[in-house]
């Protein structure tokens, strides 16, 4: 995977989740050492978020042309196949069904994996190249060259989209990466070509918990990491005392000021704006190279309080038809989402939460809560190889297409990569000896807490683990069990930002969907995104508005957008400075003080609860 | 008419489950003779992905003739249709006799489209 190029550098941006300047930084620093005479190399930004790219909206760039990015799907040949069913039985995707006889074939399901073209006894599949995205390197733009790529809006394999990226890095250059946000599979693609990654955080609890996740997963792949501070406020005690404890440094700082975050709004290249910057951007840097450190992960016990429920979650779901469950998403990372449940949760005096950002769950930090009962999520499987039985004949290592089998020259042994694993099976099916069998994975942890402020139902995805839809459908059954034998009517869930399979299983059934957004370039366009995937289900979005007052032009956007489509702004949040100080505290704003932005949640709220459907 | 319904529990008087691939029940209920019959969807409830299309597949195997559920999604829709599965969206909560009775009357049409907008597509 790894360029030897000796002039060759892959530098990854990362962070535990979206919205704290992952974009920002990595177009300041192409913009900055693209033209740095200190850094003669040529520098070229992929922009690896695939499934919500934003890098383009700032450079002022609209590729007509892209290439696509292929992957192969099953094509049947309706004269050889006798509708027997086996594929759609071994698909571990469901994505393919067999109804009398004939075979129906769901693309946007389908993971390329290939099992059914092995398992077929009648040899009536073949794989196709379908595109799943779209990819484009662009050598015209300067200071620096760019490849933009893009997901197709409803496919799955992110992964591979930004695989076919990375074979378009630089050889004799600096290649900086901006990295899908989270910790899940995306990300791991990302960080696993990386020779140096930068974490972005901000200095907030949010931030520290995020940030953990993020340095967890680097200690996992062994990449040297650095850690930059957005919206640094000169008390980063938090953040500084998390680096330390993982022994890596933080390699730079970026002051919070309004001015910065209006530029960005307006899709603004930061150190192109404020050259005082660029100094800041370059030593970070030349601190990056010099002495960037593997993460080392400190030990963490989970304590467990009170009676363990023996009883699977997902086995005591069913919401009952007067619960009214309301979901908050957002789209993008960043805009509040988290902020804006804290506020509610505490309004409403009584109810149940749900926290199904899983891949960076939060609001248990505005919550002081207390782990009452938590449980291990095993929702894949992986596959193992019997070293006693194998004959070393490699036909799961040519078979795999995740490139999860590796092989040992010296001891001349197979064995599966756990991180790159999907579980799709196929090395089952093409052992000859039946070597190789399935363990289950883990895939996080479901936990149910208690607060003064009422129950709390969260869960922790590990790194890199698949199906993280799954574990947020098994928060939600956990909180529609807690809701019932509480006693309670409001479900309130915090949802995971993005588009994907987890944000989807949270807004399924859902009563009501609140969106929150700020005026900025990327979250409009990002909002545009989420509101498909709400109105897929059947409900009107309602929309909040936060730190309204940063940029007029694109709260002025979204507000046409909302009234041109019928769907409701509940209100808007004005800009302010003591959200942050709130954050910091650990207390939702409401119960902070009774700032602009205070009493702007409190008017929202009453507008919720008055318009309960 | 061989119906199979998505229900909230084991019961004649169940009322109905508006969701349908992650649906945990539905009742095989055979409007001539009366007979009702119990099949879990335990395995599609969970799945990670799909629940829908499995779920369609088992229903189609279950023999039925038309389904009813809160709504349907496109990938459902286009496995039921593939079958010449008649589907119908019911509104409110309904028990399965309650249903079976608007149908047989004409008071609910049969669905000519995912009720959902397609997904993505």
């Amino acid at each position: 995977m790894k360029d030897t190029g000796s002039d060759s550098l892959k530098v990854v941006i990362c962070s535990g989740k979206g919205g704290t300047g992952k974009t920002t930084l990595a177009l300041s620093l192409a913009w900055t050492l693209g033209q740095a005479e200190e850094f003669s190399l040529p520098v070229r930004l992929l922009d690896c978020d695939v499934e919500e790219p934003n890098c383009h909206l700032f450079l002022r760039c609209n590729y007509e042309n892209p290439t696509p990015v292929l992957a192969e799907k099953p094509v049947f040949d309706m004269q050889r196949c006798d509708g027997c069913g086996i594929c759609a039985s071994k698909c571990r995707y469901n994505a393919i069904a067999v109804v009398k006889g004939t075979p129906l074939v769901f693309n946007d399901l389908c993971h390329s994996c290939g099992v059914c073209g092995v398992v077929c006894p009648r040899g009536a599949i073949t794989l196709k190249n379908t595109a799943i995205g779209e990819m484009l390197v662009d050598d015209s733009h300067r200071p620096f060259s760019f490849m933009f790529g893009r997901l197709n809006v409803g496919e799955s394999q992110s992964p591979m989209v930004i695989g076919e990226m990375l074979k378009h890095t630089l050889t004799d250059g600096l290649n900086i990466i901006d990295g899908p946000p989270g910790t899940a599979c995306n990300t791991v693609k990302a960080v696993a070509a990386a020779d140096k990654v930068i974490l972005v955080t901000e200095p907030t609890p949010f931030g520290a918990n995020d940030l953990g996740l993020a340095l967890d997963l680097c200690a996992q792949l062994h990449k040297p990491c650095g850690v930059i501070i957005n919206r640094s406020d000169d008390n980063d005690q938090l953040i500084e005392d998390l680096a330390a404890r993982y022994h890596v440094p933080v390699i730079g700082k970026i002051p919070f000021k309004r001015e910065y975050a209006r530029a960005c709004s307006d899709g603004l290249i930061l150190t192109q704006e404020f050259p005082e910057l660029s100094a800041g951007v370059i030593s970070s840097f030349s601190h990056l190279l010099s002495d960037s450190a593997i993460p080392v992960v400190r030990a963490e016990k989970v304590v467990v309080q009170g009676e363990c429920r023996t009883q699977a979650a997902s086995e005591i779901s069913q919401k009952h038809d007067d619960d009214q469950e309301l979901t908050i998403l957002s789209g993008k990372g960043g805009t509040g989402k988290t902020s804006v449940a804290g506020a509610f949760i505490s309004l409403a005096g009584s109810l149940v939460a749900a926290d199904c950002d899983v891949d960076a769950a939060n609001l248990r930090l505005l919550m002081n809560d207390r782990v009452l009962y938590s449980e291990r999520a095993c929702l894949g499987s992986e596959a193992v190889i019997d070293q006693n039985k194998c004959i070393k004949c490699g036909k799961c290592y040519e078979g795999c297409r995740f490139d999860a089998i590796d092989f040992d020259s010296q001891s001349n042994r197979y064995t599966v990569n756990d991180l790159n694993c999907e579980g799709c099976g196929l090395c089952l099916e093409v052992c000859p000896v039946k070597a190789i069998g399935e363990k289950r994975a883990e895939t996080g942890s479901l936990m149910l807490s208690e607060s003064a402020r009422g129950r709390l139902v969260h869960a922790k995805l590990s790194a890199a683990a698949e199906n993280s839809g799954k574990l947020v459908t098994m928060v939600r059954n956990l909180a529609f069990a807690t809701l019932a034998e509480q006693n309670k009517e409001w479900l309130l869930v915090d949802g995971p930002p993005g588009t994907a399979c987890p944000a989807i299983a949270s807004v399924t059934g859902s009563d009501r969907v609140v969106l929150v957004t700020e005026p900025t370039i990327a979250a409009v366009h990002d909002l545009e995104r989420i509101i498909k995937l709400v109105r897929h289900f059947g409900l009107k979005p309602e929309i909040i508005i936060n730190k309204v007052d940063i940029n007029p032009t694109y709260a002025r956007k979204i507000k046409d957008l909302a009234d041109t489509a019928g769907y409701k702004v509940l209100g808007e949040i004005p800009f302010d400075e003591t959200v942050k100080e709130a954050i910091k505290a650990g207390v939702p704003i409401v119960d902070f003080n009774d700032g602009p932005a205070s009493q702007a949640l409190k008017n929202i709220w009453t507008k919720v609860k008055e318009t309960r459907t | 008419m061989k119906y199979v319904i998505s229900v909230k529990e084991q019961s004649i008087d169940a009322k109905i489950d508006t969701r349908f691939g992650r649906a945990q029940l539905f009742a095989l209920y055979d409007s001539k003779s009366g007979e009702c019959s119990w099949h879990p969807n335990t395995q599609n409830f969970q799945a990670a992905q799909g629940a829908g299309i499995q779920t369609a597949q088992n229903v189609v195997n279950l023999g039925a003739e038309a389904v009813i559920s809160g709504h349907c999604g496109p990938k459902a829709y286009s496995v039921l249709r593939a079958a010449g599965v008649l589907i119908y969206a019911v509104e409110g909560n309904p028990t399965i006799k309650e249903a079976v009775q608007m149908i047989e009357s004409g008071k609910i049409k049969a669905m000519e489209g995912a009720d959902v907008e397609g997904h993505w597509v």
